[in-house]
């Protein structure tokens, strides 16, 4: 495969989340960090605040608006602890032979660190009773997937907009649990449980492929949005903005559940299904940001190796995508589906990289179904490769893999 | 017009132009928008919501205009989606309802909303147009979409008849099986005994009544001093300003006194008495001036368009509005 050169090298001034914190935090504690790691911890949790801050036009009850932000402040001041700490231990483990270490990628591996912890969240389950409140919530009204236009920070919203969807007694245990989830960054997480595979998104649309075609139809309805989107317009899952495919989500929670899916299944998969990626936070922020973003349908099946994306180099990471994909009975890839990812992240230790596990997912399947056909056939065949994703010196973008 | 998916991300909407709260290039008044939003994202809790709050007595614009109209015209703007594969989203829609309905089988909303949604299919095919550009395939769906919605209602009356809603959709289903006036009045009145200011029930009469449809000049004055004397509680004689407004818009326009039996010095007490219950309209003025216009009373044209200065609502001016206030300017200037 070609080379890839891009590496990390110095600190860019993307600031995709920013625009400045809602929150004042206290001065941190421990000894006074450099004037070079202040700016960064600056960044960082002014980052973070976006992810925390409760727009006035979203209406809640102001009670817990008030609780909202009494959470979202103790969990910053927390933070201002453990940033200056996950810098430290960043700029020990990346130092060189002269004891220095680049403050470009200490930062993006705090960053990355940050976005972990976020998405980490986003997949924790909480209490018999959270989850079932949760669960409920989700599959009773659309407002939990109203966003307020904060598409690439809204996280947090997002969950107090779910929470004020839960019955009014329910509410003050629901918090305490949003209060305890926070409570566990930076300290050892359990397995995240495994990506769903399919992907609701890849499950759902295979339905509609289906209902698209008059065939067999689930057992729910489409929302007038989905049915104008989907089948009226055949528009694609990907193309629909954040709250349209969220709402496509809580559809198969509730066509997953009356197909009788354990409901802890459909809730982890509704939680994979919206989960914000580094992918989906930044979509292609960085290559429109080097002026590289391509001009083709991004959704667009392509033979050709994909480039290495801009947002994977800058935050180094690497691994393998495994793939799956069928072909029609003369040999053309119809359907592809990543089935494995194996994922380093410079910063992320000790727990999987969920954040940016399907970075490569986008490339990976346009490239297989844009590459190489196989003999024609009348049954079908299936077929499986791994695309490793390396960034050293003299790796390609992409490296198809052998073949089981 | 096509609603646009970020209805729920900042609310940028489309509208149908065919709705009362809708014109052209007015934005959606806000309890159209959020009936729209809500029915747009399938919330029917909300739209439940929605549906009985604006059902209640005292729901009226400071213009007179019912809050129940404006909330059915944001359901009219789903059902009429512009989209590219209207039989493939219409026929979702029928299910979506239906599984409302039966989820909420105690709902009469959720009963009248499917059957609505029948109407809306059976109205895709025969489409806006004059009856004899139609095809004659597209009327016998037309027709039997049409009667789908009324064996539904049929079926579930004893629910579905609690909400004056369903005797609105059983109006305009009937209008368009050509039942008879005394069926469509009765269905009126007895869906006014449920909801006696569902004031869309008399409109939709009004509107069946035209000549266009299944009417006359005599049936439809008949029913306009009809339906006066059903709403003198609650709104005077105001309703026969309206009601014969509603005509001239709908069909006679400039020959209303010629071509009704519309009679102008009752009709300008009643806009009369209409502003003094709802005063400082500039809706309702700019809507008197234009019938004071069609009537030629240039005194009372010029008065009105004095009150009015620069208020001008050119909604208001029928289907020409530019050319016909320029007109209208002209009568009351005396030229």
């Amino acid at each position: 495969m070609s080379t890839f050169g891009l590496r990390i090298g110095r600190l860019l001034s993307i600031s995709i989340l920013a625009a400045g914190s809602a929150y004042a935090v206290p001065p941190a504690a421990a000894t006074a960090p450099s004037e070079e790691d202040a700016a960064m911890i600056q960044r960082v949790e002014r980052d973070l605040g976006m992810v925390f801050i409760m727009p006035p036009a979203v209406k809640l009850d102001p009670g817990l608006r008030t609780e909202a932000d009494a959470i979202a402040g103790a969990h910053l001041a927390r933070m201002h602890t453990l940033v200056p700490a996950w810098i430290e231990e960043e700029r020990r483990l990346q130092a060189g032979a002269d004891g220095k270490a680049p403050s470009g990628a200490v930062h993006y591996a705090v960053f990355a660190r940050m976005l972990n912890e976020l998405a980490l969240w986003q997949l924790a389950p909480g209490d018999a009773a959270y989850e079932k409140a949760t669960l409920d919530a989700i599959r009773a009204t659309p407002a939990v997937c109203a966003n307020a236009g904060h598409d690439r920070h809204h996280d947090f919203l997002t969950r107090i907009v779910r929470v004020q969807t839960i019955p009014p007694e329910a509410r003050a245990a629901a918090l305490a649990t949003e209060r305890r989830l926070l409570e566990a960054w930076g300290k050892p997480h359990p397995a995240p449980p495994p990506w769903p595979n399919p992907l609701p998104q890849e499950a759902g649309m295979e339905a509609v492929v289906q209902m698209r075609s008059g065939g067999a139809r689930p057992p729910l309805a489409l929302s007038p949005v989905l049915a104008s989107l989907l089948l009226a317009e055949r528009e694609r899952y990907d193309s629909m903005p954040w709250p349209t495919r969220c709402e496509f989500q809580r559809w198969w929670l509730g066509v997953s559940l009356a197909q009788g899916r354990p409901a802890a299944e459909a809730l982890t998969a509704f939680r994979y299904g919206t989960l914000i990626t580094a992918a989906e936070r930044f979509g292609d922020a960085f290559e429109r940001e080097a002026g590289t973003a391509p001009a083709r349908n991004k959704a667009a099946a392509s033979a050709a190796p994909p480039d290495y994306p801009k947002m994977a180099a800058r935050f180094d990471v690497t691994g393998v995508t495994r793939v799956s994909r069928r072909f029609d009975a003369a040999g053309k890839p119809v359907q592809a589906s990543v089935t494995e990812r194996r994922i380093q992240v410079r910063g992320i230790r000790g727990v999987r990289p969920v954040a940016f596990e399907d970075t490569f997912d986008a490339l990976a399947v346009r490239y297989a179904l844009g590459g190489p056909g196989v003999a024609p056939s009348a049954s079908g065949p299936a077929q499986a490769f791994e695309m490793v994703w390396d960034l050293g010196p003299a790796a390609g973008g992409a490296t198809q893999g052998g073949k089981p | 017009m096509k609603i646009v998916p970020s209805i729920l991300l900042s609310g940028v909407l489309a509208c149908v132009a065919a709705t009362s709260a809708c014109a052209a290039d007015k934005p959606l008044p806000p309890i159209t928008k959020a009936a729209q939003a809500a029915y747009w994202s399938g919330d029917f809790a909300e739209l439940e919501r929605q549906n009985a709050y604006y059902s209640q007595p005292g729901r009226i614009e400071p213009d007179a205009t019912s809050q129940l109209d404006l909330f059915r015209s944001g359901l009219n703007t789903v059902f009429s989606n512009d989209v590219g594969n209207v039989e493939a989203y219409l026929q979702e829609v029928d299910r979506l309802t239906l599984q409302w309905a039966t989820e909420h089988p105690k709902s009469a909303f959720a009963h009248a909303l499917h059957a609505r949604a029948l109407y809306a299919h059976g109205w895709s095919y025969r489409g806006g147009t004059y009856a004899k550009d139609v095809p004659p395939e597209a009327w016998k769906d037309f027709h039997a979409y049409l009667r789908r919605a009324a064996e539904y209602l049929h079926a579930h009356a004893d629910v579905a008849l609690k909400d004056s809603f369903s005797h609105h959709v059983l109006i305009q289903v009937g209008r368009g099986l050509a039942w008879k006036p005394e069926q469509l009045i009765a269905i009126a009145d007895d869906g006014l005994k449920r909801n006696p200011e569902d004031t869309e029930l008399i409109f939709a009469v009004v509107f069946s009544l035209l000549p266009k449809w299944h009417g006359d000049a005599r049936i439809l004055d008949s029913y306009i001093n009809h339906a006066v004397q059903q709403t003198r509680a609650r709104f005077g004689t105001s309703m026969y300003a309206r009601l014969y407004s509603a005509a001239a818009r709908d069909q006679y326009g400039y020959d209303l006194f010629e071509d009704s039996l519309a009679d102008w010095p009752r009709m300008k007490a009643s806009f009369e008495d209409l502003l003094a219950r709802f005063p400082d309209s500039p809706h309702r003025l700019n809507r008197y001036a234009y019938m004071a216009c069609v009537a030629k009373d240039r005194q009372t044209l010029a008065a009105l368009l004095e009150r009015i200065g620069d208020a001008i609502d050119t909604s208001d001016w029928g289907t020409n509005p530019q050319r016909g206030l320029e007109g209208c300017r002209r009568l009351a200037a005396g030229k």
